[in-house]
């Protein structure tokens, strides 16, 4: 176990503001490369690079840190290139901080023949078919080493949230082993590791988890296993859960989180950090993200729409660009790239915005607010009414205010 | 007038252009866009171009979602609307029909209408449905309708049809114009054809200098990057050396005090041939077609190195050099030391920042090509200095890539 000052080196964590209705606060966690506020939405730059987006723009609009994917950085350009390059921050020329996944979500989900045991996963390289290889803990910790990363995960044993049976309390447990194989051979004076906390849907199992977990003493954590498509309402409920069975002092990131309702109600429930390819993807099919959903550009109704996607939007395209004008061009490249900036603008402000209001003592009316553009005439899906009330914010319901 | 000579040096010159408030110099080339706007670079990416042109191109074919939503909005109550203002563009604009980014494929052109290609699919357009476009548009500037539709291997006959059609084309252009109000004040080009056939071309040339027309396009002598050599029909080879002879026979037709602007002849080399030749302005769809091969402009203006004027950065041997694409280039790749590393690695990922890093240092490169020929034209032996530097570039690159 390596010495706290060590660790402290590598990821420090400063608690700025507390909600005093709901949990969320706000924090400042510094990184070797960069200072990030939390709450705080990273974009994912999978192949290091954010499509179509380059590192002064994305400067520009305010990311402070970006993901990048291990398994396929690993693939290409490989662990050679990439520490010739001296790391992942100078080969694509980003200053700022880098967080990396450790490649096994990926390699269960996007392989067809891999398989898990103890040693790790098991996998046939689709550039070499027949071969076997192996991604193991060890090996995890040694590509993020070579991608240099201020953030890494640790090789988690990943199921869906549809797999129900002993299955899920094997990968839970296998996680907590390997969880101490990437201590055991990860670079500790330069990143900071993150458990992820696994356990399904199982209130006992996550429990478990967290507290072997939180015993080995990270200086952050994630929460795991969430995000494939399972039920709202059991969604948050582990989110809750887990967020209230980890240490405050420590950031706590929230993989594959998402949609702004989705951000916004866990920074409520105390969750810090946030990755999702939403406003990238979206971006790229001439979806926009305003307050109040989303603008499908395709419409024919845009193309009569002189307007910019978001009038109190700062970034390059709602300045230079209206809606119609981006509808004309949605079979050109820019149209993606045009989109993309302001989608990812768009998550920055929000994040921006939420924690403003927290700083200010407004977090819950922020929160109303918000809701209210999203879900017209009280149509709040009840998991969000649910989860939000969890932590002592009600939402606005209009029909009560004629009653008599 | 849209345009003024400098100073004239026996064929060619220097000279200034302008359209609508909007000036370059000459020679020079027009800004090549895709629904109106340069492709690939966002609005703060573009401000980092030096020598932008501040005449855009504006291909018929790709800004035809464009034209009708301003049909749309002018069906609607919203008249001001225009080409420029729809695309929030800075630079006056100057319309032709085809997309030299996008070739189309020949063969389908009419005696009485011309096929374009939009996004849409094969459109066939006469001089009434083009006018009435463009009025709508309201460029500064724009092509007469034209058949450009003749290949190297195409006969002789096809090649006369191609003057005789735009002629006529021409003259029913003109007179639309003079009846339309918001084509006023936009300049007209005429349109030089006549295939690889050198009478033909010649009275192209003729006959057209004759209509009232502003400036000259010559069309569908060039070729951006293709060295194939096939023969037309009275088996003269249509080298590179015969294709100059046609453009000279043209361009010694056309009154000099006009400008005289060309298309397909984007590869520096066949630039300082062109304008050698006594013609004064360039289409740049070159860069953005060496941009969607993976390859960045490298070629020196100076001096004759052992390299390579142009790399492809699919190359392998790329993967591990970490030097920008040019030691001393300012722009927005080589300035923020992205490397031909990480380059190959975008270009081999299909990643969409391959396309915008290179577009921008390609971009940059090529007007800058240009910035330095119109330096070097104003005395002689600067002049050739410069063309024997390029011309030995690209004679040593087409010979070892063959």
């Amino acid at each position: 176990m390596m010495a706290l000052e060590e660790k402290l080196s590598v990821l420090r964590c400063q608690l700025i503001a507390q909600c005093p209705t709901s949990k969320a606060r706000v924090l400042k966690v510094t990184l070797p490369h960069y200072a990030v506020d939390t709450p705080q939405f990273m974009p994912v730059g999978t192949q290091g690079a954010m499509k179509g987006v380059a590192p002064a723009q994305l400067e520009t609009i305010g990311c402070q840190i970006i993901l990048a994917n291990t398994y396929h950085l690993g693939n290409r350009p490989g662990v050679g290139v990439l520490r010739a390059a001296g790391g992942l921050h100078r080969f694509m020329g980003w200053s700022r901080g880098l967080l990396t996944d450790s490649g096994g979500f990926q390699m269960v989900s996007l392989l067809k023949l891999s398989e898990v045991s103890e040693a790790g996963v098991e996998f046939e390289d689709p550039h070499c078919p027949g071969s076997r290889s192996l991604l193991s803990p060890e090996r995890s910790m040694d590509i993020q080493s070579a991608i240099g990363a201020d953030v890494i995960m640790q090789l988690d044993d990943v199921v869906h949230t549809s797999v129900t049976g002993p299955r899920v309390a094997e990968a839970m447990r296998r996680s907590v082993r390997w969880l101490d194989r990437c201590v055991a051979s990860y670079s500790a004076d330069r990143q900071a590791l993150f458990p992820i906390i696994q356990g399904g849907l199982d209130e006992e199992l996550r429990a478990e988890c967290a507290r072997e977990m939180v015993a080995r003493d990270a200086v952050g954590y994630a929460i795991g296993g969430l995000s494939g498509g399972e039920e709202k309402q059991l969604f948050w409920r582990v989110v809750k859960q887990c967020a209230d069975l980890l240490p405050p002092g420590k950031p706590r990131y929230l993989m594959g989180v998402g949609y702004p309702v989705d951000l916004v109600v866990c920074a409520a429930l105390g969750c810090d950090m946030f990755d999702c390819v939403y406003p990238t993807r979206s971006g790229r099919i001439g979806t926009a993200l305003v307050d109040s959903g989303t603008l499908d550009l395709y419409k024919e109704t845009y193309a009569l729409d002189t307007n910019p996607i978001d009038r109190d939007c700062p970034c390059t395209t709602c300045r230079t660009y209206s809606r119609s004008f981006i509808r004309s061009i949605l079979s050109e490249t820019l149209s993606c790239h045009l989109v993309t900036i302001h989608n990812l603008t768009y998550q920055v402000r929000l994040m921006q915005r939420l924690r403003s209001s927290i700083l200010e003592g407004r977090f819950p009316s922020f929160v109303r607010t918000f809701m209210n553009s999203n879900f017209p005439n009280n149509s709040y899906p009840e998991w969000v009414v649910d989860a939000l009330s969890s932590v002592n914010i009600t939402l606005e319901q209009r029909a009560e205010l004629f009653q008599l | 007038m849209c345009f003024s000579v400098e100073h004239q040096f026996g064929l060619h010159r220097l000279g200034r252009f302008s359209l609508r408030g909007r000036s370059m110099d000459t020679p020079g080339c027009l800004c090549y866009t895709r629904g109106g706007v340069a492709p690939h670079l966002t609005p703060d990416n573009l401000s980092t171009i030096n020598n932008l042109p501040q005449v855009a191109h504006i291909p018929l074919p790709n800004v035809f979602k464009a034209a009708e939503s301003i049909e749309l909005l002018h069906d609607s109550g919203d008249t001001s609307m225009d080409l420029s203002s729809f695309t929030s563009s800075d630079f006056s604009s100057f319309i032709s029909c085809q997309d030299l980014g996008n070739p189309a494929p020949s063969g389908f052109n009419l005696s009485h209408s011309v096929a374009i290609w939009p996004s849409c699919g094969k459109q066939l357009i006469d001089p009434g449905w083009y006018m009435s476009t463009l009025g709508r548009l309201r460029p500064a500037g724009f092509d007469s309708l034209s058949d450009g539709g003749t290949r190297e291997s195409d006969k002789r006959k096809r090649a006369g049809k191609s003057v005789a059609r735009t002629l006529s084309f021409l003259d029913a252009c003109l007179s639309i114009k003079s009846h339309n109000a918001d084509l006023e004040n936009s300049v007209i080009f005429g349109v030089i054809e006549g295939g690889f056939y050198l009478e033909e071309r010649k009275t192209s040339a003729e006959e057209t200098a004759e209509r009232p027309v502003d400036g000259f396009t010559i069309d569908a002598l060039g070729y951006n990057y293709s060295d194939t050599t096939t023969c037309n029909d009275d088996s003269n080879a249509v080298t590179p050396t015969f294709r100059l002879e046609l453009l000279e026979a043209v361009t010694e037709r056309l009154p000099t005090h006009k400008p005289r602007l060309i298309y397909g002849f984007g590869r520096p080399d066949n630039v300082i041939d062109c304008f050698l030749t006594g013609v004064d302005l360039f289409d740049s769809s070159y860069p953005y077609i060496i941009t969607s091969q993976a390859r960045a402009l490298v070629f020196s203006n100076t001096e004759i190195d052992s390299s390579a004027p142009e790399i492809d950065l699919s190359d392998p041997q790329y993967a591990q050099d970490f030097t920008p694409l040019l030691p001393n280039c300012r722009c927005l790749c080589c300035y923020k030391h992205v490397t031909k590393a990480y380059l190959h690695h975008l270009v081999t990922s299909k990643e969409l920042l391959a396309s915008v890093y290179l577009f921008a240092h390609n971009l940059q490169h090529y007007f800058e090509f240009f910035s330095r020929l119109r330096i070097a034209a104003l005395n002689p032996e600067s002049l050739n200095k410069m063309k024997s530097c390029i011309s030995q570039q690209y004679l040593l690159y087409l010979s070892e890539t063959k």
